[in-house]
């Protein structure tokens, strides 16, 4: 089963509409979930889950409950480098903690690095790869790869943007970088329990401003052709068996 | 025109009736007799005659009956049944548009119409609170069993009541739509549209419908707290609630559209024409908000309780006067309002944050908590970022509400859970968009329920606060700024000045310009007021651009424009002392104050510029007291303090020097003694208020005149030997060095011992002003006051205040019983045989409650009527209405007391504002003086016929009027009341005059004939 996590509603839309034969499973006794085929692919869509403390633990619960294969993240995120604009697609090349300082916790540990694992989590390339094809065939609009800073931070301070901006080794992972809150926590998931992951979202707005309703329309227009790029994806890698349980990190 | 004759509407209906039946009684017997008649034995000629009589007969009487039963429709039926049902209707809505019984001359319609007249006065006047329906009971119609969705018409329809029902100030009608083209909203999203609404939304009796077209929503939300705050929860709804539209092979995401129409912007009946015009807008959500102006005839008013409340609470505020030298004082206030406000309200924690710009942070400048709750403490900063978002997220009342932590914007949330806010209000005050203050009201432990009118009435206090606190601040900053300048001027020896550049003349200077020019005239040219010249100055910098040198007093000073703006309207110069020309010692090393040698330069300056003043010697009498119990220099600080204050109070002072140690020295140009006295007076108060470590400087007074005669030697050494010579005067103490007059600087203690020494020696005087009867303009009485006068400065004493302050020092007896001993001594000098031969029937003297409050007050008013065998009545003590009412127990019980013995009490300045004439009659009283005002108004109408309605009840309760103020023929001639005589006194007449002349006036004027007595 394929699980596509969203944060509100609007994130897992069109997911749900083109669900085939969706039943609702409740999770936790708290979280509705929809249950159907996307490309003939067993599909989970989830939302409501907000923070990655939130997707980490529903990650591993349905991890554990149901044979997952592949985690998708999608939704919204903001833009920290000024290459990005709202509108633009994102994919996830690799991903950090923005909110974690163990330093002094353990002697070695790096800044946004949980100690006992690597600072940053990479998405596997095969399935960049696959998915940036997927976008390359359906999607008019400008889409990249991009780092995503995760942090359970909603609305970050300019200081703390301009600090993760500023960060040398976030610099060095990819020069888009991108903010957003759930992401982390499904790929530290990942690298417990071994199943690919990748992020792909829609900037909504430069990180720490407010975002405007029109802004809003612009990212809502772009969630109908990403849908079905993700959709294409998810058709794709069923055929392909592209698939590899403890794949590169 | 005829007056119309009223009848009974029910004894014409009775009469109608009786017509009718009457009229066809005689039909049917007209009938009967036309079929006999018609058998009978007739000729043919007669029946004929007969038969069209009895048809017209008939006719007529069915005519008649017609014509009655119309009338009676007219009037049951159209007048009574129809304007009956128009006007109940009008009422159900609080219309006041009546239609009226036209037929009134019948008693019954005209009884209806005048009633009817009278609610719609009173509906027009009075609060209307809608007690009717609560919300359930709106018969609202529901389109599911488990009524989630309200029935789309029947929401519209009943818009009306529920916005009645919910009592509140703000509802909103919110229209949520999708462009589905020809689909419809599926019904799982429906649902799962309309949890996510109740879930957002999540105020109390939210009414949601799924409109008829199955592509939208309708919501009310009744009672919400904040525009902004709905705002941000409908924003948030938008991005939870989008749907795909299939539309073929592709789908794509649509978003709602949101349209919202706010009671009471929008009026009840425009309410739902509005949210259409908002429907018609492109934006994703548009809050409509029209431009009309508040619609008068509203239907729901607002309600009168909390607005008195309110009234209450704020109203010592709204006097209060932002001038910096009370801002102390006023800060007080402002705190107490608050408190009060709080604690009626029943708020956790209130108080004012402020703009600290010396640090430029916020800081908490006042907290107050009934409950040990303190949000923001002293010692910790106000995080800036906190009071930016305040600023950005208020409503345009400048307020942000909050009934609970459900309610609040995203952004402000963050800082309201870090100080573990629960709901409450901020009233932000801003300049430029540049918050300075914020008033909170704030709750810690519990939600706000407040109604609409609570919450206005809040919001109306914070107004009315933040108002004053912002004109508090803009004057302080004012202050500030040239407290500053004026120190930095003073220091460097420096003076500013500006003119206006077409006519010369000093618009603005700073105070060390009277060092140099003590005398000069603002008004004038500044060619003119500083050099004495009729036109410019040779080498004026304004003309030449560049300096000028001029000579003051022997000294060389250079001249500058400054700030040079060819826009500005006027020039700046300053003057400086030339270089090398330098004036040493100006300062006193310690205060920092103006010494020695300053002062004699500048008392120099006045001798050459031939001008005459007064030197003012402050004596520290405490000065061994201040250092030993004042710690840190507190000596230095509180000279220093004192001299700022004073600068600050009398901007045209020119400085306070340091004479010595222990002496302060003002030079005052132009100053009479009476000036000083007030001076010293001010100076008085000012030194109590400033305090350090409860201790506060006492002075004692030397006063000196000087002219250009004198010679600052000579002056120095008058002031020094006058210093030696009364240094055992008391602290506050004035001595007038010239002609030893002494007095007390303090007005309290000027007027005890004014009052003290006048009936310790008897050297008071007393003003007769005869009472006349206004029918026989006899002198029937006169009215005593005392008259105390300091003879060395011809000044006469406030004796009210007097007495005041000799009952407050314990000396009250002195006054009352030197006044009634007085009594008594005029009363054996002249006899009572003399008071009865001349028809004086009374004597009446101006007290309040402090004289009758003495011990032996009513003992010494018998032991006075018992020696003199007086009639009732004979004395008398008036009083004025104020005074009564603030201490009417006291005035109960000496009035009742007073009576026995046969002394009358009289109201004087009366004029209705506390007391009826007849509770004034139920306490004992048995006069009343009218107060001018009442005669001066006596032309108006409505005081002509108020001031009748007073003396009428003063004769339904044998008491007696009397009018106060007749200042001309005009006004004696207007005091008539066929049948009734009054007493009457004024300039007209009399003026206050002293016992001789008053006893010859009294003797003569009751003797003459009445026809010549008209003046």
């Amino acid at each position: 089963m394929i699980l596509i996590i969203g944060t509100n509603h609007d994130d897992v839309l069109y997911y749900e509409s083109i669900l085939s034969s969706p039943k609702e499973e409740v999770i936790l006794d708290k979280y509705h979930a929809l249950v159907g085929t996307i490309a003939s692919q067993e599909t989970m869509v989830l939302q409501d889950v907000y923070t990655s403390y939130l997707s980490g633990i529903l990650a591993t619960y349905i991890i554990n409950h149901y044979f997952i294969s592949l985690i998708i993240n999608v939704g919204r995120c903001e833009a920290i480098s000024d290459s990005l604009k709202v509108g633009d697609i994102v994919l996830s090349e690799s991903i950090v903690f923005g909110d974690v300082d163990q330093i002094a916790s353990l002697k070695g540990t790096t800044l946004g690095q949980i100690p006992g694992y690597p600072r940053s989590f990479a998405v596997p390339n095969n399935l960049t790869r696959n998915l940036y094809t997927s976008l390359e065939k359906i999607v008019d609009k400008r889409f990249v790869l991009a780092t995503f800073v995760s942090s359970s931070f909603f609305r970050q301070s300019k200081e703390r943007v301009g600090e993760i901006s500023k960060d040398e080794y976030i610099n060095s992972l990819n020069q888009n970088i991108v903010l957003d809150g759930e992401s982390a926590g499904i790929a530290l998931v990942s690298q417990l329990t071994h199943v690919p992951f990748i992020a792909v979202k829609v900037v909504e707005a430069k990180a720490g401003n407010y975002t405007s309703l029109e802004d809003y329309l612009l990212v809502l227009d772009e969630y109908a052709p990403l849908g079905k790029a993700v959709s294409n994806f998810i058709g794709e890698i069923s055929r392909t068996d592209i698939l590899r349980i403890g794949g590169k990190f | 025109m005829a007056k119309k004759e009223v009848m009974s509407l029910k004894s014409y209906s009775k009469k109608a009736l009786l017509t009718i039946i009457l009229l066809f009684l005689m039909v049917l017997i007209l009938t009967g007799g036309v079929i006999a008649s018609i058998y009978l034995v007739l000729n043919q000629l007669l029946q004929i005659l007969i038969c069209s009589f009895l048809v017209l007969g008939i006719l007529i009487a069915l005519f008649y009956i017609v014509f009655i039963g119309k009338r009676l429709y007219d009037l049951f039926y159209k007048q009574g049944i129809e304007i009956t049902t128009h006007n109940i209707q009008a009422l159900s809505n609080f219309d006041k548009s009546f239609d009226y019984y036209e037929e009134d001359e019948y008693k019954e319609l005209k009884d209806l119409n005048t009633t009817f007249k009278d609610i719609a006065k009173n509906v027009g006047g009075r609060t209307i609170i809608s007690q009717g329906l609560a919300h359930q009971e709106v018969p609202l119609k529901y389109d599911d069993e488990a009524k989630h969705f309200v029935n789309e018409s029947s929401l519209i329809k009943n818009m009306h009541s529920l916005i009645i029902a919910s009592e509140s100030y703000r509802n909103a009608l919110i229209d949520i739509s999708y462009n589905l083209g020809k689909e419809t909203i599926e019904e799982k999203s429906v649902s799962r549209i309309y949890n996510t609404i109740k879930e957002n939304l999540s105020y109390e009796h939210v009414l949601i419908s799924f409109k008829e077209n199955k592509q939208g929503f309708v919501v009310y939300v009744p009672a919400f707290d904040s525009i902004n705050q709905l705002k941000e929860e409908l924003e948030y709804i938008i991005k939870d609630i989008s749907l795909v539209k299939k539309g073929g092979t592709t789908k794509r995401a649509v978003v709602a559209h949101v349209s919202v129409a706010i009671y009471p912007y929008s009026s009840i009946d425009n309410l739902v024409k509005d949210l259409s015009k908002a429907r018609k807008e492109k934006k994703v959500l548009n809050i409509y908000i029209p431009e009309r102006t508040f619609e008068f005839n509203n239907k729901l008013l607002f309600s009168s309780m909390n607005i008195n409340n309110t009234t209450k609470l704020i109203e010592d505020v709204s006097s209060i006067v932002p001038d910096p030298k009370l801002y102390a004082s006023n800060l007080t206030r402002i705190k107490k309002c608050i408190d009060n406000t709080s604690n009626y309200y029943g708020f956790d924690a209130a108080g004012y944050l402020g703009y600290d710009k010396d640090n430029e942070k916020y800081i908490n400048v006042y907290s107050f908590t009934s409950k040990d709750e303190v949000i923001f403490k002293d010692s910790v900063d106000i995080s800036k970022k906190f009071i930016q978002t305040l600023n950005a997220v208020k409503d345009s009342d400048s307020s942000y509400y909050f009934s609970s932590r459900k309610h609040i914007n995203n952004r402000l949330a963050l800082y309201v859970d870090q100080y573990r806010i629960r709901s409450g209000l901020f009233y932000i005050l801003s300049r430029d968009d540049k918050p300075f203050g914020v008033l909170y009201f704030l709750n810690r432990h519990k939600d706000l329920s407040f109604d609409a009118y609570m919450k206005e009435s809040l919001i109306t206090s914070c107004h009315v606060l933040g108002s004053v606190l912002e004109k508090m601040d803009a004057r302080r900053n004012v202050n500030v700024a040239d407290k500053r300048l004026s120190e930095i001027l003073k220091i460097s020896g420096m003076t500013l000045y500006s003119v206006n550049k077409a006519n010369y003349e000093i618009v603005r200077y700073s105070q060390s310009l009277l060092r140099l020019f003590p005398s000069f005239d603002p008004s004038m040219p500044c060619y003119k007021a500083l050099y004495g010249l009729n036109k410019p100055c040779k080498n004026c910098p304004l003309k030449q651009k560049r300096h000028m040198i001029s000579e003051i007093n022997s000294h060389k000073y250079e001249v500058y424009p400054v700030f040079a703006n060819k826009y500005d309207p006027t020039a700046h110069l300053l003057i400086q002392p030339q270089k090398g020309d330098d004036v040493s010692e100006r300062f006193d090393d310690e205060t920092l104050l103006s010494s020695f040698a300053s002062f004699r330069t500048d008392l120099s300056n006045q001798l050459l510029s031939n001008v005459s003043g007064k030197i003012l010697l402050l004596k520290v009498k405490n000065i061994k007291d201040v250092i030993s119990s004042v710690k840190n220099g507190g000596y230095v600080t509180l000279i220093k303090e004192f001299s700022d204050r004073v600068l600050t109070h009398y901007v045209d002072f020119a400085d306070v020097y340091q004479f010595n140690s222990s002496t302060l020295a003002l030079i005052l140009h132009d100053k009479s003694d009476e000036d000083i006295v007030s001076i010293c007076q001010e100076i008085c108060d000012i030194v109590q208020s400033e305090k350090v470590d409860d201790t506060h400087l006492s002075f004692m007074y030397l006063v000196k005149n000087y002219s250009a005669n004198d010679t600052n030697d000579a002056l120095q050494k008058t002031l020094l030997d006058a210093l030696d010579k009364y240094k055992d005067e008391n602290e506050d103490e004035i001595v007038f060095v010239d002609t030893e007059y002494k007095r007390s600087a303090s007005l309290d203690g000027y007027l005890l011992e004014q009052l003290l020494s006048s009936f310790g020696e008897k050297t008071y005087d007393m003003e007769f002003t005869p009472l006349l009867s206004n029918n026989t303009r006899l002198v029937y009485g006169v009215e005593i006051t005392p008259n105390i006068v300091d003879r060395n400065v011809n000044k006469r004493l406030d004796i009210s205040k007097a007495i005041e302050v000799a009952h407050n020092k314990g000396f009250g007896d002195i006054y009352s019983d030197g006044m009634l001993l007085y009594l008594d001594d005029l009363i054996s000098r002249y006899t009572y045989t003399f008071f009865m031969s001349t028809d004086i029937s009374c004597m009446s003297l101006k007290v309040d409650h402090n004289f009758i409050n003495q011990d032996r007050f009513i003992e010494h008013l018998k032991e006075i009527y018992s020696k003199h065998q007086l009639p009732k009545g004979f004395i008398a003590f008036e009083v004025s209405e104020d005074d009564v009412y603030e201490h009417e127990k006291e005035y109960k019980e000496i009035v009742r007391k007073a009576a026995q013995i046969g002394v009358n009490f009289i109201v004087y300045d009366y004029e209705g504002n506390k007391y009826t004439v007849a509770s004034l009659g139920e306490l004992g009283f048995k006069e009343i003086k009218f107060s001018k005002k009442i005669l001066s108004s006596i032309n108006d109408r409505d005081s002509y016929n108020q001031t009748t309605y007073m003396w009428l009840e003063a004769i339904k309760q044998q008491m007696k009027v009397n009018f106060t103020g007749v200042e001309s023929r005009k006004s004696s001639e207007a005091i008539v009341f066929e049948g009734y005589d009054c007493g009457v006194q004024g300039d007209y007449y009399f003026k206050p005059m002293d016992e001789v002349k008053a006893f010859e006036v009294i003797r003569t004027r009751n003797m003459k004939d009445k026809d010549n007595l008209d003046n």
